[in-house]
């Protein structure tokens, strides 16, 4: 089945294209029109995914996918099952910036199934960063959005003078300390 | 009138919601109209059920009157018992005429002979069903009217739904004299239990929505469809894979609503199955366990667990076989054929 | 605002600003980014407003477009038809050749319909991935009544995997004597049983539905309606119900009775006594809300007479 790659197309002009992976498909939505409703002067299109690999049937309409968010819900084990599935089907040039698992449900810690431990060392593992929110609330789903809308733009080559590498490290090294 | 049955009668009104004890008083048509005006409807609940009893003194009420209460109460109400379903069986196979006041009578009779403090009560209703009532005593004591069995039979079919008593050494009794009544041979439990006595019918009546291959036009059903998002910037990726998932469950589930169930239970007895490099479990006993899901509405929220994304599709038949095999009491034991693989995926 | 002179406007917000400042700059910056935030939401919103619009005209348009070509086409059809009344022929020359592909897609369209007219016979099946579905259909006196369902596997010996046949109906001795031998004469069986249940319960319906105030109280009926009993009387004036009957369905395969017992109450006259042989012979050769009309019309002349 097909890799995702982040250089196999050329870029649009002026346009950036994102893609999420997470199998609770309304949260997904609801990011996606938060997203939306953002004032930003490209074209953005919003690829939404259960898991990858993605069919290959529809490779061709498919623009070139500047960033992947890989969305967890710590509600549900089956959630962190299907995005470690699915990351097996991510090209590893992707994993130089242009990665982000995006964990949801921070808010309801006491209804957790899964181990935070296993998410933190999956953005180890992967060298991406892992962004924490609550997706169900309103504030912070505009906040969560205007944060993967800044990535989204330094992913695509948008702001000069930062790449996406740069921006991961950026990003690694304040988590580390 | 007994002092006994007004406050049975009492305690019946107490449990009736306010703005329905005057409908139900009139279904009873024990009280007359001009009775039933004098009334007031307004007052305490305590009040009125005092001047109901007032008023069924002057009646002479008996005990045969406020178990008719009860079964109409309990009739609007069949959610407050737990129900069970029975399966009855026949070696012939004559299909008799079915007499209701023969049925009654050799109920009654059966019955009575083994005990003689027992009240029973018979209501039929439009659908063919036939209430029965009972309240159990012992040879030296009157029947306890709180703690009563209810049966709800439909006639020529082998089902019978069975609310029992709390006295549990009354259902072997009662079971007999269903068969004896009914003309069958023996009685079974069907493991298949809910608090919502109508979901249970179509279950055992197969009335619940399944979906069947033709090509008779099936007139075109309102479905909600969520309205189909427009904006051309969000992209779905797993089209086809949702409406796999969509087809997949309708095959299963059906379109109309699912049958309401509040709980499906699975006894595991089956061997521990390990890998062969770490022996931990090289034991042949069997690994006894016991699944128990809960739900306000158990179908309905397997059903919706796909399209959610919170499963695969399809779900494992262990757990959609539930009303097609009319049980949600299972025992899963090796060699049978099926054990279940991937279970649960969530 | 726009009542403001210049000069003043951006006294007052600086006004503004100074009291702000009072609780940090960083709380001004916020509330001045919490209000750009704002405003840029509210200028993409009227952005994807408009696109939207353009976009709307445009399939508005495309749709106008197509109407028209079709409008034309139905006039031009038209005009045809009344120049060349009979003379149907291709000999227009605009008239394009249907493709292949037209011509297939309507001849799947017509296979399709007619295996939907199947169902009008009564019984009907398709091939599923197990074996066959079987669709039952029912019907009394021209009336459509329920569908009964029948999901049969084949392999390894034909079985009924699922089915919507009501419980009563004596499903499985059906299938025990036919359903591995002969599964014409097992459908047409089955087919019989289910039409005469409905026919009898249809009957039943109407009777209660149309004659209610000549029965007295509900009818008694069981599951198969195979034995009904009631109370009636001859015209719906009285209040009293002289007649009782029994109907018996002996034969499960038919929706008339085999035996049908009309008793009269022992204090009626003698002339109403006379007629429970007549009643009793209109019940089991004519269906249940028919007899009634045919017994209540002459009677109801008799009751007047005096």
């Amino acid at each position: 089945m097909a890799v995702v790659r982040p250089f196999d197309k050329l870029p649009a002009l002026n346009s950036a294209a994102v893609l999420l992976v997470g199998s609770d498909e309304s949260l997904q939505q609801k990011l996606a029109e938060a997203i939306l409703k953002e004032k930003k002067n490209f074209k953005i299109s919003i690829h939404l995914a259960t898991s990858l690999p993605l069919p290959s049937e529809r490779d061709h309409l498919r623009p070139r996918i500047d960033l992947i968010a890989f969305m967890i819900d710590i509600k549900s084990k089956y959630s962190l099952k299907n995005v470690e599935a699915s990351l097996a089907h991510v090209d590893a040039s992707f994993f130089l910036g242009k990665v982000c698992f995006l964990v949801t449900g921070v808010g309801r810690v006491n209804y957790c199934s899964v181990e935070m431990n296993a998410i933190w060392k999956l953005g180890e593992v992967y060298c991406s960063p892992v962004l924490y929110c609550e997706l169900e609330l309103e504030g912070i789903r505009v906040a969560t959005a205007q944060r993967l809308l800044r990535m989204l733009q330094i992913c695509a080559g948008h702001i000069p003078g930062v790449s996406a590498l740069s921006f991961g490290l950026l990003m690694r090294n304040s988590a580390d300390e | 009138m007994d002092e006994t049955v007004a406050e049975y009668i009492r305690r019946t009104v107490l449990k009736i919601p306010r703005d329905e004890i005057k409908s139900m008083l009139q279904t009873w048509g024990f009280l007359s109209e001009t009775q039933l005006q004098t009334l007031n409807f307004h007052q305490t609940k305590d009040n009125i059920s005092q001047d109901v009893v007032q008023l069924c003194e002057d009646n002479s009420a008996d005990i045969k009157q406020a178990a008719v209460l009860d079964i109409i109460y309990n009739h609007i109400y069949p959610n407050k018992r737990i129900w069970s379903v029975y399966q009855m069986n026949k070696t012939g196979e004559e299909t008799d005429f079915f007499d209701l006041t023969d049925f009654k009578k050799k109920f009654k009779r059966r019955l009575q002979s083994a005990l003689k403090n027992v009240t029973i009560n018979f209501r039929e209703y439009e659908d063919n069903a036939i209430w029965i009532r009972i309240a159990w005593g012992t040879p030296y004591k009157k029947p306890n009217q709180y703690k009563t069995s209810y049966v709800v039979y439909h006639s020529q079919t082998p089902y019978v739904f069975i609310s029992a008593s709390v006295l549990r050494s009354t259902l072997p009794l009662l079971c007999q004299a269903l068969v004896v009544a009914s003309n069958y041979h023996d009685i079974r439990e069907m493991e298949l239990r809910s608090h919502c006595l109508n979901s249970l019918k179509d279950i055992a009546f197969k009335r619940y929505s399944q979906t069947f291959q033709t090509y008779y036009p099936r007139p075109l059903q309102e479905r909600n469809v969520a309205p189909e998002n427009v904006d051309l910037r969000i992209i779905q990726e797993n089209r086809s894979e949702k409406e796999r998932i969509q087809r997949v469950n309708r095959e299963v589930f059906g379109d109309g609503p699912q049958p309401k169930l509040e709980f499906a239970q699975y006894k595991l007895e089956t061997m521990f199955k390990s890998n062969p490099k770490m022996d931990v479990l090289d034991i042949k006993e069997p690994f006894r366990c016991l699944v128990k899901f809960s739900s306000p509405h158990l179908l309905e929220s397997l059903k919706s667990l796909a399209p959610a994304g919170l499963a695969d599709a399809p779900l494992s038949p262990l757990l959609t076989c539930i009303p097609q095999k009319a049980r949600n009491y299972f025992k899963i034991r090796e060699r049978k054929g099926f054990f279940p693989g991937s279970f649960v995926s969530p | 605002m726009s009542a403001f002179p210049p000069a003043r406007e951006q006294q007052r917000k600086m006004e503004e600003g100074r009291a702000y400042s009072q609780d940090g700059v960083l709380s001004h910056l916020e509330m001045l980014e919490a209000q750009a935030h704002e405003l840029a939401l509210k200028q993409e919103e009227t952005e994807q407003q408009e696109e939207k619009l353009a976009r709307l005209k445009a399939r508005v348009q495309e749709l106008r477009l197509r109407r028209d070509e079709l409008q034309a086409k139905v006039d031009l059809q038209q005009k045809r038809l009344l120049g060349k009344e009979g003379v149907v022929t291709s000999s227009a020359p605009d008239a394009a050749q249907p493709s292949d592909r037209a011509v297939l897609e309507w001849k799947m369209k017509s296979v399709q319909a007619m295996l939907q007219v199947f169902y009008l016979t009564g019984i009907s099946g398709k091939l599923t991935k197990h074996g066959v579905c079987f669709c039952i259909s029912t019907a009394y006196e021209g009336t459509y009544l329920d569908s009964y369902y029948l999901d049969l596997l084949t392999k390894p010996e034909v079985r009924i995997r699922r089915h919507s046949v009501p419980v009563f109906i004596p499903l499985e001795q059906l299938a025990k004597k036919y359903l591995q031998t002969d599964i014409k004469r097992f459908l047409s069986v089955l087919s019989d049983h289910l039409n005469a249940y409905v026919g009898r319960r249809y009957q039943a319906d109407q009777l209660q539905e149309r004659f209610s105030e000549r029965l007295e109280g509900a009818l008694q009926r069981n599951s198969l309606c195979n034995v009904l009993v009631f109370n009636y009387n001859t015209s719906g004036k009285n209040q009293t119900f002289p007649f009782s009957a029994k109907l018996l369905y002996g034969d499960l395969c038919r929706s008339l009775p085999t035996e049908a017992v009309v008793s009269c109450t022992p204090d009626a006259p003698a002339s109403l006594a006379g007629r429970t042989a007549a009643h009793s012979d209109v019940f089991r050769h004519v269906a249940l809300h028919k007899a009634f009309d045919s017994i209540s019309s002459p009677e109801e002349g008799l009751d007047r007479a005096p």
